[in-house]
């Protein structure tokens, strides 16, 4: 499945790369610039492709970005301009849904470096 | 002051006052051909009146000027009153309660207009009902807050 | 520790009591609809609510003293409800505006965005507090 979620998290970190083909597939492609997005990664070592502070914080700015749209469909269902309560209560879940999972992709990553730390060199 | 409570009173003033409008019209019903009664003459018919009273507990919040909430206004039956109009004169001799003309004083009750206005307060009663249900039902549910 | 709760949520605390005061009176009115002489009120708190959130990103009135009137944002929680009669009621004979399946369609609306500014914020407080357990 493209994207980020926790299963592809998990072999993010352990392969640094996202599963699909050798293309370094972005987190956000709905919303971002798509020409910077299409750098791919062909067999390898390319200049393009994105660290993993960059995906992260890109998946922070998804969140984040998601988080704001739901309150300001929240704010327009509470002060009248729409009265399509479906959608809100979709955005608002979306919101919901995306935190989840970054709260969780957070508690892998410091399990992980947890575990790593333990080890014994 | 604005709470659930406020609506739940208001509500069931208004279901006491149709449910008096009820019985009245019920004793009209009942009393479309009684010609004796204990004051004397034919029965008249009663009617109630209804007037809006703001809802609140104490002399203190009816005077209290920049309280929207004076606007909540209940509903009371101040005053259960007979009609004035005449009584229905029939010709009936025989009758015991005939006057010396040989006519009988019978209550001046339209059947047609008490059957709709007995719908008409059933309906109001069923409003009022609804308003109560919808006011029950959104406190229930703020008390799933948090949970 | 008040940015917490963000203005969302204070404007859905806000809708939630204006609801609660907007039902009170639709049972009001629902309650005097024989009353001669009763005029049905109306009430509008939309407008207020979205000029205190600052919706239009028109920037409000700063406000240097507790007298001086809360013009724009920042003034959520002190939202007032305009409560008026209502001009499009058509006048019985005995002076009674109140048309009762207006009401009865305003009842269910109130009820189901009341239903829906709790679930709303019902939502935001669950997710706040999911972060702060971290979710474990």
């Amino acid at each position: 499945m493209d994207g980020f979620t926790v299963s592809n998290a998990n072999r993010f970190l352990e392969t640094g790369r996202l599963p699909g083909d050798q293309q370094s597939i972005p987190i956000n492609s709905s919303q971002s610039d798509t020409s910077s997005k299409l750098g791919t990664t062909v067999g390898g070592a390319d200049a393009t492709q994105k660290s993993f502070a960059d995906t992260l914080s890109d998946a922070i700015q998804s969140v984040n970005s998601m988080q704001q749209a739901s309150d300001k469909a929240i704010q327009n269902l509470a002060t009248g301009r729409t009265d399509n309560i479906a959608e809100v209560m979709v955005a608002a879940d979306k919101a919901d849904i995306a935190l989840k999972l970054m709260v969780q992709v957070r508690n892998k990553i410091i399990d992980a470096y947890q575990d790593i730390m333990k080890m014994q060199v | 002051m604005s709470d659930f409570v406020t609506g739940f009173r208001i509500s069931s003033s208004g279901m006491a006052a149709q449910r008096m409008r009820m019985n009245t019209i019920s004793s009209n019903l009942a009393n479309i051909n009684t010609t004796r009664t204990p004051e004397g003459g034919p029965y008249r018919r009663k009617d109630v009146i209804l007037e809006s009273m703001p809802d609140s507990r104490n002399f203190g919040e009816i005077l209290g000027v920049n309280s929207p909430r004076a606007d909540m206004q209940r509903v009371q039956v101040t005053d259960v009153v007979s009609d004035r109009k005449a009584p229905l004169l029939k010709y009936e001799p025989d009758h015991p309660d005939a006057n010396a003309d040989g006519y009988v004083a019978y209550p001046n009750i339209n059947m047609m207009e008490e059957m709709t206005n007995m719908i008409q307060a059933t309906r109001s009663y069923e409003a009022n009902v609804q308003a109560l249900q919808a006011s029950k039902d959104m406190a229930l549910s703020s008390l799933e807050i948090g949970r | 520790m008040s940015q917490l709760f963000d203005k969302t949520t204070s404007a859905l605390g806000t809708a939630l009591n204006m609801r609660l005061l907007k039902q009170n009176m639709i049972s009001s009115n629902i309650a005097n609809a024989e009353t001669p002489g009763y005029h049905a009120k109306k009430m509008d708190f939309e407008e207020a609510l979205g000029r205190a959130l600052d919706i239009d990103g028109l920037r409000g009135m700063s406000t240097s003293s507790g007298d001086h009137f809360a013009v724009g944002a920042g003034s959520v929680s002190k939202v007032r409800a305009d409560i008026y009669e209502n001009p499009e009621g058509a006048i019985n004979n005995d002076g009674n505006t109140v048309d009762l399946e207006r009401e009865m369609s305003s009842l269910t609306e109130n009820s189901i965005m009341y239903k829906a500014a709790l679930q709303l914020i019902n939502k935001k407080l669950a997710a706040i507090r999911y972060a702060a357990t971290e979710g474990r």
